[in-house]
């Protein structure tokens, strides 16, 4: 045994599993909470508890919720025909942070990686597919501008052909604040390609 | 420790910690080296954008023989493949030809054709508008050649006789075919005289070429059942391409 408590070993063990954290830090953390912080670990416990037995997945958006459907699922005053595609959480966290955006979300999962051997099965894209309806006007694909997330904005768009649907992918370009110089040759050809008219 | 700087092709990458990437390149004069792109997820990174699967790129690198993982330093697109971007077919064509290279090829060797041929290959299939699937096909018969393992497609593995427009039957592990009247007896998979027409085509054509055939659904089948089966028999622990299955599904019926 590497430590004086087997507990605390296994603690270090299982705060190394996150991402992120290596052992070194997981040592430092469990270290703390033993010492220091006996009430935070108490409050981290509870939480986790908390989080494993009341936190799931909307069966509507597959986002993560307490209440089934989540709290944009259920919101009337959000526009029901406009639904954005995503790969993840992280990324609804980030369309919510910019306010720009009233319609519906639907959360794939993650991205076609044949290579990971993460394929149509794998997604919720018939739940997509389901979820389009007469009451749908658009669809806007915003997986990320990666080969993975590009590769499953094309198939969606192929998955939803010939449904009377505008399906829309976000654009791409020059970041806010940067300058041409220091942009790579990708994102400046895309910019070019999506330019837009000026009023 | 060397300062590297050569040529390659990324062919597959994961995220490593906070902002690091890890990578498998087929580079031109090291064959496969694996790398690490330290902050390269980061903002502000200069090698963020450039570090997608299926770019071609020019690396430095920190190179030391006594480590598996390689410490890349600089990375300037010279083709990065746009038209793949966005396009499934093309995406996934070209991620099954960076999965059967990265499969097939072993070692650090360097294969100057082979990085030439996946080079080309990728820049056809970038640029195609017609049948993509066949540039696929020509690289897998290239492939096969470069690698020492291509079979005997012109005759028959038993009697020596040409193998004629009647087809014959596909022995993957003796290493060819074999013609009707062998097959008769020794069996094998049942390829057609159109079939080895367009194997024997290939063998000769420019990849810019391959987007020119036209394939019914029956000799699609054949070819997709004989390069599959032949890797399966010469390639350690290969199975059918994950990249090419989707491609498959996506165009099932």
């Amino acid at each position: 045994m590497k430590y004086p408590s087997e507990i605390l070993e296994r603690l270090v063990t299982s705060l190394s599993d996150l991402p992120g954290i290596g052992e070194k830090s997981a040592q430092r953390i469990a270290l703390y909470l033993f010492r220091d912080g006996r009430q935070q670990g108490e409050q981290l416990a509870k939480v986790l508890h908390e989080m494993k037995d009341k936190v799931g997945q909307c069966s509507v958006c597959f986002n993560i919720t307490e209440v089934d459907p989540c709290q944009y699922c259920s919101d009337t005053k959000r526009d029901q025909s406009i639904i954005c595609v995503l790969e993840d959480t992280k990324d609804l966290l980030a369309i919510e942070r910019t306010g720009e955006y009233h319609g519906m979300y639907h959360l794939l999962g993650g991205a076609l990686s044949p290579l990971d051997g993460i394929g149509e099965e794998e997604l919720h894209v018939k739940e997509l597919i389901a979820r389009i309806t007469s009451n749908i006007k658009e669809v806007i694909l915003a997986t990320n501008p990666t080969i993975e997330g590009e590769m499953t904005a094309s198939f969606l768009a192929q998955r939803l052909h010939g449904k009377e649907v505008k399906v829309t992918r976000i654009a791409r370009g020059v970041p806010f604040g940067g300058t041409l110089e220091f942009n790579d040759m990708v994102t400046l050809s895309k910019s070019l390609e999506g330019r837009t008219l000026v009023d | 420790m060397a300062i590297l700087k050569t040529e390659a092709i990324l062919l597959k990458s994961w995220n490593f910690r906070e902002t690091s990437k890890l990578l498998s390149f087929y580079t031109r004069d090291s064959g496969k080296v694996k790398m690490i792109a330290k902050g390269a997820r980061s903002p502000k990174s200069p090698l963020k954008g450039r570090l997608e699967p299926l770019c071609h790129l020019q690396l430095v690198y920190y190179h030391k023989q006594t480590r598996d993982l390689q410490l890349l330093t600089q990375a300037e697109i010279i083709n990065p493949h746009l038209q793949m971007y966005g396009n499934f077919n093309k995406s996934t064509l070209g991620l099954a030809v960076g999965e059967l290279l990265d499969k097939g090829v072993g070692g650090q060797d360097a294969m100057p054709a082979l990085f030439d041929l996946f080079r080309d290959v990728l820049d056809v299939i970038n640029q195609s508008s017609g049948f993509t699937e066949g540039v696929v096909w020509y690289f897998e018969g290239r492939f096969i050649d470069l690698m020492g393992y291509k079979p005997t497609w012109d005759t028959c593995l038993r009697c020596s006789s040409p193998l004629s427009m009647k087809g014959g039957f596909f022995q993957a592990e003796n290493g060819g075919l074999i013609c009707h009247d062998c097959g008769s007896t020794y069996g094998g998979l049942q390829v057609s005289g159109e079939t080895l027409e367009i194997l024997f085509w290939l063998q000769k054509a420019q990849p810019h070429e391959a987007v020119q055939l036209n394939p019914d659904m029956g000799r699609k089948a054949e070819i997709r059942k004989m390069f599959d089966l032949y890797f399966k028999t010469h390639i350690e622990q290969m199975r059918t391409l994950k990249a090419l299955k989707l491609y498959y599904e996506m165009h099932r019926g």
